[in-house]
């Protein structure tokens, strides 16, 4: 299974990092260098289509809707297809280097317009999203149904999977970290992001469509859900959790000027560090992924018996990495729920 | 679309699609999860606690029940040795109690068998004597007629009667 995966991943890769992503056969373009951090960037950035591969230099990708809403012109939705890849422009929008801006007549990019563009655009990343939601909510709806219909009676199938990981987190994190008493009202929190997290990290190693949108990677998606965290820490914060930022006990005044204003900046520099954490390690897994493979290509414009020399090398290398990055998944999703448990366990703490 | 900007649609669908995500996870998934995850578990606890409790009674009842059975052996042992001793006891008793009827009843034989050899005795004398008065009579007759005689057969018969 690891072995196609990997083989579909190269294959889409190969197909991936043909250097004029987005632009039709053009003679000139075929020229051009092999450029891998663009490559790796196209690959990690959301995007408004899908790019599945390219065939003779031209592009295959599947057309996302483009919903903006402009402060004077209003909303318009179309198809990313109309932008025929960044080529044309469509009631006066167009698509520059992934982002979609106003043009005015002449054709030449207006910023005062542009800054007026409110893009809530089904993406990559928000098809992604949406995906996984969808996997998510029949995974554990059919596995909910389950515990009603056979109740009382071992797990089965995917029940027995999952079983353990909910308990896992359950005993492991959420009662461990929150407490007896409190740790129920901030399980399915916790349930509901560490299966998400856990999710689209997987989906983001599956090279082809509809996997790997970097979803996970992409800074908004850590942000949104720490922010939930944050907002669930402050909102359940008891007075010793208060007492222990504004005042901590045992503490000598002159000494407090210095630390509270520490411990407030602490209370927002962990939702931070949260948000950061999961962002850097995913996004950082797969340049790590694309940069192995873009060696093969690096080297084979040198010479084509040097890329296929050294694509024996990365290819293992990028076997190694992407059992690494398995268990990166489950480890990032890990951690974030553990922290974000520690937190709620912080909050409600009492003496 | 940038590496560390957040893009405003992204934040936007996350947001929404997170919290509805949450909602129906809550009420759907997690809830009937969780409750039954706990109820099993809490039947899991009850069944091993009944268990437990059931094991117990069993030993206690095992208990009672050797209890019981020794102590109905001991009885049995018991009413054997006095049922035992009872009837050594009648046995002796009824033994004596013939010895005695032996020992009257030999004494009452004895006593009469002494009686009838004194009656017999008593009878004997008299008839000696009255033998003796005959003989006397006789040796009377004859002493008249020979004096040396008669005295020699007084002095015979009486030896002849010289019984205790």
């Amino acid at each position: 299974m690891l072995r196609l995966v990997f083989g579909l991943f190269l294959l889409s890769t190969i197909l991936h990092s043909s250097p004029e992503f987005g632009d039709p056969s053009n003679e000139s373009h075929n020229n051009k260098k092999f450029e891998p951090g663009k490559m790796i960037m196209h690959h990690i950035l959301d995007s408004h289509e899908w790019h599945v591969f390219d065939w003779k230099g031209k592009a295959f990708s599947i057309p996302l809707p483009i919903i903006i809403y402009h402060e004077t012109k209003g909303l318009s939705t179309f198809m990313s297809s109309k932008f025929n890849h960044g080529h044309d422009t469509h009631k006066g929008y167009m698509m520059d280097h992934g982002n979609i801006v106003c043009v005015n007549e002449m054709g030449e990019v207006d910023q005062n317009e542009t800054s007026k563009i409110w893009d809530f655009s089904i993406t990559k990343n928000v098809f992604s999203l949406f995906f996984s939601i969808i996997i998510l909510l029949s995974i554990f709806l059919t596995i909910s149904k389950k515990y009603n219909v056979r109740a009382n009676r071992a797990p089965s199938g995917l029940q027995s999977f999952l079983e353990p990981i909910i308990i896992f987190i359950r005993d492991d994190i959420a009662k461990s970290a929150i407490g007896e008493k409190d740790y129920q009202r901030y399980l399915p929190f916790l349930l509901t992001v560490f299966f998400f997290i856990f999710l689209n990290n997987l989906l983001g190693l599956v090279p082809l469509f509809p996997g790997g949108a970097n979803l996970t990677g992409n800074i908004a998606v850590p942000m949104v859900m720490s922010a939930m965290v944050f907002i669930i820490t402050t909102l359940s914060g008891k007075k010793y959790y208060w007492k222990h930022i504004f005042a901590m006990p045992g503490v000598p005044k002159p000494v407090l000027l210095i630390l509270t204003p520490i411990e407030i900046f602490g209370v927002l520099l962990k939702p931070l560090v949260l948000m950061i954490r999961l962002f850097a390690n995913i996004t950082a897994g797969h340049i790590i992924i694309l940069s192995f493979l873009s060696m093969i290509f690096i080297f084979g414009e040198m010479h084509p018996a040097a890329g296929y020399g050294v694509s024996v090398f990365s290819g293992m290398f990028v076997l190694f990495m992407l059992t690494l990055e398995l268990l990166v998944a489950f480890l990032q999703a890990y951690v974030f729920t553990l922290l974000a448990a520690m937190y709620f366990g912080s909050a409600v703490e009492e003496h | 679309m940038d590496l560390v900007k957040p893009d405003i649609g992204l934040l936007f669908w996350m947001t929404t699609c997170f919290i509805l995500l949450l909602i129906l996870m809550r009420k759907f998934a997690w809830g009937p999860i969780l409750k039954a995850l706990d109820e099993r578990e809490q039947g899991i606890q009850l069944a091993l606690d009944q268990a437990e409790a059931a094991k117990k009674q069993i030993a206690e009842a095992t208990e009672k029940v050797t209890e019981i059975l020794q102590k109905g052996r001991a009885e049995k042992e018991e009413l054997i040795k006095a049922t035992q001793a009872d009837l050594a006891e009648y046995k002796q008793e009824q033994q004596t109690k013939i010895n005695a009827q032996i020992e009257s009843k030999l004494d009452a034989a004895k006593q009469e068998i002494l009686q009838q050899k004194r009656a017999a005795l008593g009878e004997l004398t008299q008839k000696v004597g009255e033998l003796s008065v005959e003989i006397a009579e006789k040796i009377l007759e004859k002493e008249l007629e020979n004096h040396t005689q008669s005295n020699s057969i007084i002095e015979n018969s009486l030896k002849g009667l010289e019984i205790k």
